[in-house]
């Protein structure tokens, strides 16, 4: 079993659904997915080039991948407070 | 690291598997929680756990507002045909070629100079029209009309 193998599927798994949910907050989960996939590849490659990347880096992807995360949570919460959904087939105001 | 403890791996890509097939948000919460714990067991000792813990916390939080806003916001049960069958077209995908993808060599990233990695004009310029962009669409969202 190769860690590589496993990257590639957690990460797949989570650009999947990305693409294929429907519901806003499983598309947060899928991202968090992403993140979790990247990380086991930042240790993975840190154990490859002898310790390169460090602490503080992996620090810093992280937080900055969560705040993300909260800037998606906020505009869940203003399409519940206005539309009462979180659908994205029902998002279609700036559809062309 | 033994490969006694890279068995490991095989539930961390089944909870990735299970997130992604659940419909419930807060079920594919849990599954992520207990993901980064498994990771934080397997290479906990390997590099620095608090980045990794930092990680669970982050899939804590994530499960008790995806809780929270399931409650709050109607649910649509909806049969998604077009979306499964892309799926399994993409899964497909990845069975064939993932081979190409772990065969890659990156044995010359080793003698890539540090220099060489700058910002030139052109990334600039894609970054500041993305954060632009990004500003953009969070205040049509956000429906200032007093900008």
């Amino acid at each position: 079993m190769d860690t590589d193998i496993a990257v590639l599927f957690i990460t797949f798994c989570g650009l999947v659904g990305i693409f294929l949910r429907r519901n806003l907050l499983n598309i947060i989960v899928s991202f968090l997915q992403i993140i979790i996939g990247l990380s086991i590849m930042l240790i993975t490659t840190n154990n490859f080039f002898n310790n390169s990347i460090q602490e503080l880096s992996f620090y810093l992807i992280l937080v900055f991948a969560f705040i993300i995360i909260l800037f998606i949570y906020a505009v869940v919460l203003l399409l519940i407070r206005r539309r009462s959904t979180v659908h994205v087939n029902e998002l279609t105001e700036l559809r062309g | 690291m033994p490969d006694s403890r890279l068995i490991l791996l095989i539930p961390i890509m089944l909870l990735a598997c299970a997130a992604l097939i659940c419909p419930k948000p807060s079920l594919s919460a849990i599954f992520l929680l207990f993901q980064s714990g498994l990771i934080v067991l397997l290479f906990g000792l390997s590099f620095a756990p608090g980045p990794l813990v930092l990680l669970c916390i982050f899939c804590v939080i994530v499960l008790v507002a995806n809780a929270y806003l399931e409650k709050c916001a109607p649910r649509h049960v909806l049969t998604p045909k077009l979306n499964l069958a892309l799926g399994f077209l993409l899964f497909l995908f990845f069975i064939f070629f993932v081979d190409r993808v772990k065969n890659l060599s990156l044995d010359y990233l080793n003698n890539l100079a540090q220099q060489d990695i700058s910002f030139d004009a052109l990334s600039l310029g894609g970054i500041i029209f993305i954060i632009f962009t990004i500003i953009i669409s969070a205040f049509y969202i956000l429906n200032l009309k007093h900008l």
